[in-house]
């Protein structure tokens, strides 16, 4: 039973929770709060299933549902996972769950909240599972709009520009990558014009691909499309002042989660179907990173709002992961990957911390702040152990991704490794300086009354941080499974360059 | 010639029905009305409303019919006879909340929907320049009427008589460009035109009569340059005129264009390529940059249902560069299709918006955005079938709006020569996601200034929109039944 129809209810359980969320009367907050947890709790229960039955020596897509939806344009409803899937659903599951968790602080219309969270999430969850160009497309753009309500109401710091501008630029990246799905779906490369893409994939693989000059036209469209999400530097600039506007579940879920849409889409859908074009193009993208990287991390070091720290240096981390794209070597690739899912973890627990003392503090000034570590000891513990696994100390599932980009990318670019290596220094730095301005030194007075979080209100704090602990100390059994998923494309991707996928 | 009646009546059949009802419902009226104001205008309506659903029925037993010289009843005219006549049950439910603040003139007005739909029914049927003519000045003066239908209010008189002068011109344009069609080719059926235009060279004053045929078209449709008159008369009617026009007489404008650009020049369309997609780019371009500045919120439909026009003109663009080969063929009928999807999913969106705007512009009839401010924490389940419709519009998952885009882009992304106009027309879905976002953004993020009491929708209403957001929400999930019958609608137009 489980079997045929577990995709199927990652999507089913987010959505019928917002469905019955709207028809719950406002006013019974605890009990909306109990059902989106609950819902997050069993997608998380799945996910986990799913990891450990993903039947690794079998490998390919699993788990499928097919079903016709509508067969004069091509479209199917088809969900399968293979091991880059199920790490993000893993790691969607885990998120969706910390953030219904740290959800309880959100009093004022708790109703359309949830609602909203859980439609995003249903989103989200579409993206990773699709086999269909169509509702690949159709849920990518249901997790980008939810968001721009999310951040308009219950966000902070210049809210209305900040989630315009997000929505506006996602969506506008979003139609490029459409005008570049709709070329391929027109290119011929299925005898009918169809979405799906597991067929498409078959074509590419047969040698039935297409020419090396419609490649390299349609892939910068794929490419600029989904790397807006991603946000690879110059397109990341919605992405900092949305994080620091948007509230703490929404942060979470989309530095945690939907920023990965752009870099797995990639990965999913850009270069397995236009190898050549990836090829020809992917070194620009790791000259891009370094920018991602570099400038994000300086850029962060001069930032006052912690939030924004956090912001941009999820933007110069993201440049990891295009470099491990980029290298596409197993082992980079591998690292790519398994640092989503870190980076994911780790800075959804950055902003829910930062989110349960400025609900006390109403302010995330690095100057206003100093010496919470006294007055909020589990906080402060927690954050600085964030701290550390985002500037890559080993026995957090960070360094063990962020070193596997590196080892897997420096054959193919010694330069910007050297950088991505630099980078980690000034990552150390401003993480470093956030620490000791907000956490250490003196305490101003006025904090005195803060409150720690306590009794359960941990839960979703020890959530994440066991995820990164453990993934951190065994990553093997991650990194097997997404290694799965990598190694089709690495020997597609190999043979594109060396000339071998016939035309 | 001659006419075989019984053909005739099985063809026209919806007509005479509509015909009949709207001469019943002013019986109605005469007799059950005299000088009182609210009993009979309501049983008026009930008359009206149970003689639509029966119409709509009716139009659900039609089959197709080709024996008849003075109209067709092919899948497309039944596809369009249904869509019309849903039109008007709607129009005559959104009217309700509107028409109970209404002192005087309450009794006439399902009248002239229902005349104004019968007209739009036979529009669906003509295959001759006559009954064209026919059809549409039916439906034209009677919209002059129900734009002017509160003659109480200046702007409704305005609006009325903007209406009157627009539409005296789109008739001329239309009746000249006839004269050249039937100089030319020595008949008005739109057979003889097809013979013309496929027969390879056509005489310049052919064209010239066909263009002119166009353009009087793109009145009703709201292309630009021939949307000035929207804006003006989509805020001086009435709001349930404004939903009737924006739909309903704008669906009638396409159904004529399709029948033209699809079935009558067929292949010979390559020709006329160039001016629909030149259209299409200036009435996106328009519709879109025009809506952003808006403040009233009939003004703002007026110019979101422009660029709805663009959309559709876009669509009537494909194929005719890439005919070799059934690919061709194919691509144009998915085109036409996609336009079938595209007009259901704007009814569902714009029956939504036209209704919640009733609710909130009360009985002074002021619809200035500022009324929709706060809605949210005013009536939270108005604001949320806004916040649908709105989406919907802006072509925004899981909504019937975007699978309509979806298909409209699909379908033009066929014909590689219409590359540059599907880029404008993925900016401006970028473009337009801006102001009806905004929309949201005076809801949500606002607090109320309008500081009146909104009226309970009644239960039809209310109906209406439970049924508006399912709809759109259900189309936007599991669209294939409609696509369907869009695919169905569309086939019969390339026989």
């Amino acid at each position: 039973m489980l079997e045929t129809n577990v995709l199927t209810l990652f999507l089913a359980i987010p959505s019928l929770a917002a469905l019955a969320i709207f028809f719950m009367p406002a006013a019974s907050k605890s009990l909306i709060r109990t059902l989106s947890v609950t819902a997050a709790a069993v997608t998380f229960a799945m996910a986990i299933w799913l990891c450990v039955n993903y039947d690794q020596s079998a490998a390919g897509f699993q788990y499928k549902v097919v079903a016709a939806w509508v067969p004069s344009m091509g479209i199917q409803f088809k969900l399968g996972v293979d091991g880059i899937s199920c790490a993000m659903v893993l790691l969607t599951s885990v998120v969706y769950l910390a953030g219904a968790l740290v959800s309880r602080a959100v009093e004022s219309r708790a109703k359309d909240f949830y609602i909203l969270l859980n439609v995003l999430v249903a989103g989200v969850f579409g993206v990773f599972v699709s086999l269909d160009l169509f509702f690949f497309y159709f849920f990518y753009e249901l997790a980008v709009v939810p968001m721009y309500l999310l951040i308009g109401y219950w966000g902070s710091t210049n809210r209305e520009y900040a989630t315009m501008k997000l929505t506006l630029y996602l969506t506008a990246g979003a139609v490029v990558a459409l005008l570049g799905l709709l070329m391929v779906y027109y290119s011929g490369l299925t005898s009918e014009p169809t979405f799906d893409l597991e067929a498409m994939l078959a074509a590419v693989n047969s040698g039935h691909g297409l020419s090396i000059e419609r490649q390299r036209v349609i892939f910068p469209l794929l490419l600029v499309g989904f790397a807006t999400i991603a946000p690879m530097w110059p397109l990341h600039t919605w992405s900092p002042g949305g994080h620091a506007a948007a509230p703490s579940a929404a942060s979470m879920m989309h530095a945690g989660v939907l920023m990965k849409l752009g870099s797995f889409a990639i990965i999913r859908v850009a270069m397995p179907l236009l190898p050549e074009g990836a090829v020809t193009w992917l070194p620009m993208v790791a000259v891009l990173c370094c920018f991602n990287i570099i400038y994000g991390g300086l850029v962060a070091l001069n930032q006052r709002d912690m939030k924004f720290v956090i912001g941009y240096s999820s933007s110069s981390h993201m440049g990891y992961v295009l470099l491990g794209i980029a290298a596409l070597t197993q082992t980079s690739l591998n690292g790519a990957v398994f640092l989503m899912f870190a980076h994911g973890v780790m800075t959804a627990l950055a902003f829910s911390l930062i989110g349960f003392f400025y609900e006390q503090t109403h302010t995330r000034m690095l100057g206003d702040l100093g010496g919470l570590m006294k007055q909020i000891p589990f906080v402060g513990i927690c954050f600085m152990m964030m701290a550390m696994a985002s500037l890559g100390l080993p026995g957090f599932a960070n360094f063990a991704s962020e070193l596997m980009v590196i080892v897997g990318s420096w054959e193919r670019y010694p330069v910007q490794t050297i950088l991505a290596i630099f980078g980690l220094v000034i990552g150390a730095t401003y993480l470093l300086r956030t620490v000791r301005a907000a956490f250490q030194g003196e305490m101003n007075p006025k904090w005195e009354k803060l409150y720690d979080a306590k009794g359960f209100d941990r839960a979703p704090y020890l959530l994440l941080l066991t995820v990164l602990i453990f993934f951190g100390v065994c990553p093997w059994p991650i990194v097997d499974l997404i290694s799965t998923g990598v190694a089709p494309l690495v020997q597609t991707l190999h043979a594109a360059e060396a000339g071998l996928l016939g035309h | 010639m001659d006419i075989d009646t019984t053909q005739l009546l099985a063809v026209f059949s919806t007509e005479v029905w509509l015909g009949a009802l709207a001469l019943l419902l002013i019986l109605v009226d005469l007799v059950v009305g005299r000088g009182r104001l609210t009993g009979p205008a309501d049983m008026v309506r009930m008359v009206a409303l149970a003689g639509l659903a029966i119409v709509l029925w009716h139009t659900f037993t039609l089959e197709p019919n080709s024996g008849a010289t003075w109209g067709t009843l092919d899948t497309f005219a039944i596809y369009f006879k249904r869509f019309f006549v849903g039109t008007a049950l709607v129009t005559l439910i959104v009217s309700q909340p509107y028409e109970q603040r209404l002192e005087a003139g309450r009794g006439e007005f399902p009248a002239l929907v229902v005349f104004t739909t019968m007209g739009m029914t036979l529009l669906a049927s003509v295959s001759d320049f006559v009954t064209l003519f026919v059809g549409l000045e039916l439906v034209t003066v009677t919209l002059f009427m129900l734009a002017a239908w509160r003659a109480g209010l200046p702007r409704s008189i305005e609006a009325g008589m903007k209406f009157v002068i627009v539409g005296a011109i789109a008739a001329a344009f239309l009746v000249y460009g006839t004269a050249f069609v039937y100089g030319t080719t020595g008949s008005l059926e739109f057979s003889a035109v097809r013979a013309a235009v496929g027969a390879g060279s056509i005489p310049m004053a052919l064209k010239f009569g066909l263009l002119l045929v166009i353009v009087g078209l793109s009145f009703k449709i709201g292309a630009v340059p021939f949307h000035l008159w929207i804006p003006d008369v989509y805020q001086g009617a009435p709001t349930p005129v404004t939903a009737f026009l924006s739909v309903g007489s704008k669906a009638a404008g396409v159904v004529l264009m399709m029948r033209l650009v699809f079935s009558v020049l067929g292949p010979g369309a390559a020709q006329w390529v160039t001016i629909l997609a030149g259209l299409s780019a200036l009435t996106l371009l328009m519709g879109n940059l025009g809506a952003i500045s808006q403040t009233d919120l009939k003004r703002f439909l007026g110019y979101s249902g422009i660029s709805h026009a663009g959309y559709l003109l876009l669509a009537m663009s494909v194929g005719p560069g890439i005919l070799v080969g059934t690919h061709g063929a194919e691509a144009r009928e998915s085109a036409a299709s996609a336009i079938l999807f595209y007009l259901v999913a704007y009814l569902l969106a714009n029956t939504v918006a036209f209704l919640v705007i009733i609710i909130v512009s009360r009985t002074d009839d002021d619809s200035h955005m500022d009324r929709i401010n706060g809605l949210a924490q005013r009536k939270p389940f108005l604001a949320f079938a806004l916040t649908v419709s709105m989406l919907s519009l802006a072509g925004v998952p899981p909504f019937a709006g975007f699978v309509a885009k979806f298909m409209i882009l699909r379908a033009a992304m066929a014909d590689p020569a219409l590359l540059p106009f599907v880029v404008l027309a993925l900016v401006m879905v970028v473009v337009s996601l801006y102001y009806y976002l905004c929309i949201l953004k005076r809801m949500y993020f606002r607090d109320p200034i309008d500081e009146g009491v909104l009226e309970e929708p009644g239960p039809a209403a209310r109906v209406l929109l439970y049924a508006g957001v399912l709809g759109s929400i259900a189309l936007g999930v599991y669209f294939n039944p409609i696509v369907e019958a869009a695919n169905l609608g569309a086939h019969s137009l390339f026989g």
